[in-house]
């Protein structure tokens, strides 16, 4: 049981930072903030638990990285969608809706 | 905004698996410094904002090992891809650059074809001769038995049916022991037809370990004397005859003129000696013969048991033999006996004969190997610019490397392909060209196919020898001097480059001259081996054994009866000259006897001097051609009624009659009477060509007739043409009978033993040496037009400053000279020390014979040389002002 709780969070999560890099290159830590900011600290999610998720999607072809120059002028990584991430992304957010929506069912009948 | 990916993409700089470690490292520390300035930003302490950011992180240590593993596995994965791709890449190259250059590529795959096919085909021999199990059950534990005594014309013999029983009996060495008889029987009730076939005890399968597909083996008492007859056929014979009957087991055939129950089929791989034996049956001498312990007719078989070795059984043997030696003095005083492993019983005189050719077509391979690496160190220096090009644009050493062996692998992998095909055609014609007597009876051979196991050994060999004539072109084009050539245009072949491939034509003609020198010593022992008079004229001579359905001829009476009424029948054709009828022909091993001259002292037990004996009829001589000496030859009056005569050869006479008149003398000990001897002929040999003729007794047909006689008709005209009147007349006199293996006096001398393992690698030697010699002509021509064409410049010069043609001939040719005399050397050299690999298989003439490998040595020597004198010729044409604009 537990392991299955951790591959939902982990796949969640992965979705989550496909959405976060859908609108351009980030590096890790602009993913970060933008999730912890996001969901309004909803989401407690360890930034290590993030880089995994990040390099274990690069190593599945849905995003590539490469390094550029940060705001603050330094050396950073920047993450980017594949075109197979940004399939992968929406694949992904249909299934969520329409499971959000079935769960939402369920629970709005009294 | 830039994209920063673009220029590493193009310069292939993605992170390497060393660096992955320090590039995951900044990801981090960018992570924690960037939210530490944040927090500090944002008011906070130093301290505290380092303890936040650490915590929302995480462990950074185990964070670590992770993204490491992670990117690891990435990169690893990556990196197969691209190679996976760049080999792809790599091979399209090489494929467009082979039909780029159709002449270059089709020498190349030409001479590949050739040396992998010639070698694949001889493999598949190697594989089905000496590679391959024998068909039994533990074949490893299966030996072979022979007597053996000092005192009988060819030392071993079989072994006699008391013996066996007797070793059967006390031996402690063997789980069982079982016996064999060659054999031909008719089979049918009509017309029947002769087939090859063997007798066997009935325990002969169990010994083997051979189990039935259909039916049974033998069971005891099948053997007896007198037994009802039963026999197994090969799954052969049951497929062309029986259609696969699934019912044959208990199914009558007619066999020798009686009924005979088939009880069993053999499994399809089975084969035992001679692959055409189809119909196997037990033992049926006679009660009296299986008494008699001094009769040798029987080849006996043995399964070691577990744990036991040849040695052990040897001893055992011997110590079993001792005592019969002083139980039965009279058989067996001097009779030791002998353990072979089965293996080299069946194969053993072929394996040297086998390995010789497999080491010549290896010889062969390697000289196509050292052409091909020629040419592409030619064209390698031809591609020196293109090198060059694309070090200076980033390509590394090892990427350069690996595009050169991509080609030759590409290379070696079509030409091996080619020489699939190539092996399956020389293989085919190899069979096809050896006598059918030869061929059943080397184990396996007949079987030989390219199979799988042959496809993979020419794949994989095709993918060795691009590994060896690629590697050497491959190192020399892309070593780093290569690529200041781009300066001089890639003109400038160096010296060195020169040096290595003369050295390599040079290795070229040296395993050249070994090859020629193998087959020239073939060819003398050839010569030598015709020149041989054998005693008998060979020529316009048609042969063939006759059968007759024993069943129908049990009287004496009968069988001269019918042998006259064919005689008769023959002579009824003009074309006929003579009928000869004999139990053996020459050149067959017959059964010896021991005998004594009557009025000498008795010898010593089991000392009787041994004499081998043919039956044959008064015609018999005349029809051959056999000179009689002294005395007369047999006339028709010499029958059961007369006074028994003999008819002695030279060898006999001299060894018992040196300056004596043999005439008149009498023989005892070969019959219930002596034996008069009346006349004297000459020796012809009885077993193998070139051995000793022993002493041979000839005894008149009409005295103890036998149903299978051996026919000798001279003819006018081709003999070839004959056999159908021989057929015919044999059909005549009995529709019962007919003849089998019919065959012209001339072939059976060109097919036997002696001649074949001359001839039979002196003409695939032959052609490899021929093959292997051209390859090399074509190497030296090779190297020294390239050579000129590399100075015309040079010589362009040297004409301009007056040189004369002669001494631009001269020096071109001595390059030739030098290449050629260090590969004569070498390779006389080498002849030299493998000669002793052959010496064996040679006649009358040694592997080391200085006139035969001085003139195999000249030969090549000079044919190496003038190879050179076209492209010398061409030296002399050139013309100063075209050669000095020659940029």
């Amino acid at each position: 049981m537990a392991s299955s709780e951790l591959d939902l969070l982990q796949g969640t999560l992965d979705t989550l930072v496909l959405k976060t890099l859908s609108w351009g290159p980030r590096h890790g830590y602009a993913v970060a903030r933008w999730i912890r900011d996001t969901s309004e600290g909803t989401l407690l999610v360890e930034d290590r638990a993030l880089y995994v998720s990040l390099h274990r999607l690069e190593e599945r072809g849905w995003v590539q990285s490469e390094w550029g120059l940060s705001e603050n002028n330094r050396k950073a990584k920047y993450y980017e969608l594949t075109p197979a991430g940004r399939r992968h992304l929406r694949q992904k957010a249909s299934d969520w809706t329409a499971y959000a929506n079935a769960v939402f069912k369920i629970l709005r009948t009294t | 905004m830039n994209n920063p990916r673009r220029p590493r993409r193009l310069f292939r700089l993605a992170p390497t698996r060393r660096t992955v470690q320090r590039e995951i490292d900044d990801e981090m520390r960018f992570h924690l410094e960037t939210r530490i300035d944040d927090l500090v930003r944002g008011g906070c302490d130093p301290a505290e904002a380092e303890r936040i950011a650490s915590r929302e992180f995480g462990d950074v240590g185990e964070a670590r090992v992770e993204l490491v593993t992670i990117d690891r596995r990435r990169l690893g994965r990556l990196a197969v891809r691209e190679w996976m791709s760049s080999l792809g890449q790599d091979v399209r190259f090489a494929l467009r650059g082979l039909r780029a250059r159709p002449g270059f590529s089709l020498t190349i795959l030409l001479t590949l074809a050739l040396g992998i096919g010639a070698n694949a085909a001889i493999f598949s021999v190697v594989d089905a001769v000496l590679l391959r199990q024998l068909p039994f059950a533990n074949p490893d534990r299966l030996v072979h038995m022979w007597e053996f005594s000092s005192h009988t014309v060819d030392g071993r013999s079989e072994a006699s049916y008391p013996d066996y029983l007797t070793w059967r009996e006390r031996n402690r060495v063997f789980s069982d022991l079982g016996g064999y008889q060659n054999a031909r029987f008719l089979v049918g009730a009509d017309a029947p037809v002769a087939v090859n076939g063997t007798k066997v005890t009935w325990n002969f399968f169990n010994v083997l370990g051979v189990r039935p597909i259909v039916g049974r083996t033998f069971i005891a008492g099948e053997d007896d004397a007198g037994a009802p007859p039963v026999i197994m056929i090969t799954s052969g014979l049951w497929e062309r005859q029986f259609g696969r009957d699934p019912a044959i087991a208990g199914k009558r055939v007619m066999l020798d003129g009686a009924a005979a129950t088939i009880v069993g089929v053999l499994p399809p791989d089975f084969h035992f000696r001679d692959a055409s034996s189809d119909v196997w049956r037990p033992i049926d001498r006679g009660t009296a013969v299986r008494e008699q312990r001094g009769n040798h007719w029987l080849n006996v078989v043995g399964r070691l048991k577990s744990g036991v070795t040849v040695d052990q059984a040897r001893r055992d043997m011997s110590s079993i033999m001792g005592d019969l030696a002083r139980e039965y003095p009279a058989s067996n005083a001097t009779r030791d006996a002998e353990v072979i492993p089965l293996r080299d019983e069946l194969v053993g005189s072929v394996r040297p004969l086998v390995l010789l050719l497999y080491g010549a077509v290896a010889v062969m391979l390697l000289v196509a190997c050292v052409n091909v690496a020629n040419l592409l160190l030619m064209r390698g220096t031809d591609r020196a610019r293109e090198i060059a090009v694309r070090a200076a644009l980033g390509a590394g050493r090892t990427r350069l490397m690996r595009q050169f062996m991509t080609e030759s692998v590409v290379l070696g992998i079509v030409g091996g392909i080619a020489g699939l095909l190539v092996a399956r055609l020389a293989l085919n014609e190899l069979l096809r060209s050896m006598p059918p007597a030869r061929l059943s009876t080397i184990p396996g051979l007949s079987a030989a196919t390219v199979d799988g196991r042959v496809i993979l050994y020419g794949m994989l060999l095709s993918i060795v020898a691009a590994l060896v004539f690629g590697a050497l072109p491959a190192m020399r084009a892309t070593r780093s001097g290569a690529y200041g050539l781009v300066r001089d245009g890639g003109r400038g072949a160096s010296r060195a480059g020169r040096a290595l491939r003369d050295w390599l034509v040079a290795a070229e003609i040296a395993l050249t001259v070994t090859l020629v020198c193998g087959a020239a010593l073939f060819a003398r022992s050839l010569i030598k081996l015709m020149a041989i008079e054998p005693g008998f004229r060979s020529d316009h001579l048609i042969t063939a054994r006759v059968m007759l359905p024993d069943a129908q001829y049990t009287s004496p009476q009968s069988i001269v009866a019918f042998y006259q009424r064919l005689t008769a029948e023959l002579h009824q054709a003009s074309t006929v000259q003579a009928v000869g009828l004999a139990t053996k022909l020459p050149l067959d091993v017959g059964n010896t006897l021991s005998y004594m001259i009557a009025g000498r002292p008795e010898p010593l037990p089991g000392q009787a001097p041994n004499a081998s004996y043919r039956t044959v009829n008064p015609e018999y001589f005349s029809a051959l051609g056999i000179r009689v000496l002294e005395g007369r030859t047999f006339t028709s009056g010499d029958d059961q009624s007369a006074a028994p005569v003999a008819v002695i050869n030279h060898a006999l006479a001299a060894a018992e009659f040196p300056g004596v008149d043999p005439i008149g003398h009498l023989i005892t000990g070969v019959g219930d009477t002596p034996v008069r001897i009346v006349g004297v002929v000459g020796d012809v040999p009885i077993g193998k060509l070139e051995e000793r003729i022993p002493p041979t007794l000839y005894f008149p047909f009409a005295w103890s007739p036998q149903t299978s006689m051996h026919v000798a008709v001279r003819v006018h005209g081709d003999p070839d043409a004959m056999i159908p009147m021989l057929r015919n007349a044999v059909r005549a006199v009995d529709p019962q009978a007919t003849i089998i293996r019919p065959a012209s006096m001339d072939d059976l001398l060109e097919q036997s033993p002696s001649v074949f393992m001359r001839r039979f690698p002196l003409m695939l030697i032959g052609v490899f040496a021929l093959v292997t010699l051209v390859l090399a002509l074509i190497g030296v021509y090779g190297v020294i037009d390239y050579s000129v064409a590399q100075r015309t410049r040079e010589m362009g010069i040297r004409m301009a400053l007056g040189a004369s043609s002669r001494s631009v001939v001269s020096l071109v040719v001595r390059q030739g000279v030098w290449i050629a005399g260090a590969g004569v050397v070498a390779g006389v050299g080498a002849a030299l020390l493998l000669g002793r690999f052959i010496s064996g298989l040679l006649y009358g003439v040694g592997a080391h014979d200085p006139a035969t490998l001085a003139a195999a040595a000249f030969a090549i020597g000079i044919a190496a040389v003038a190879a050179t004198l076209l492209p010398a010729r061409r030296a002399t044409r050139v013309d100063p002002v075209v050669a000095l604009r020659a940029d």
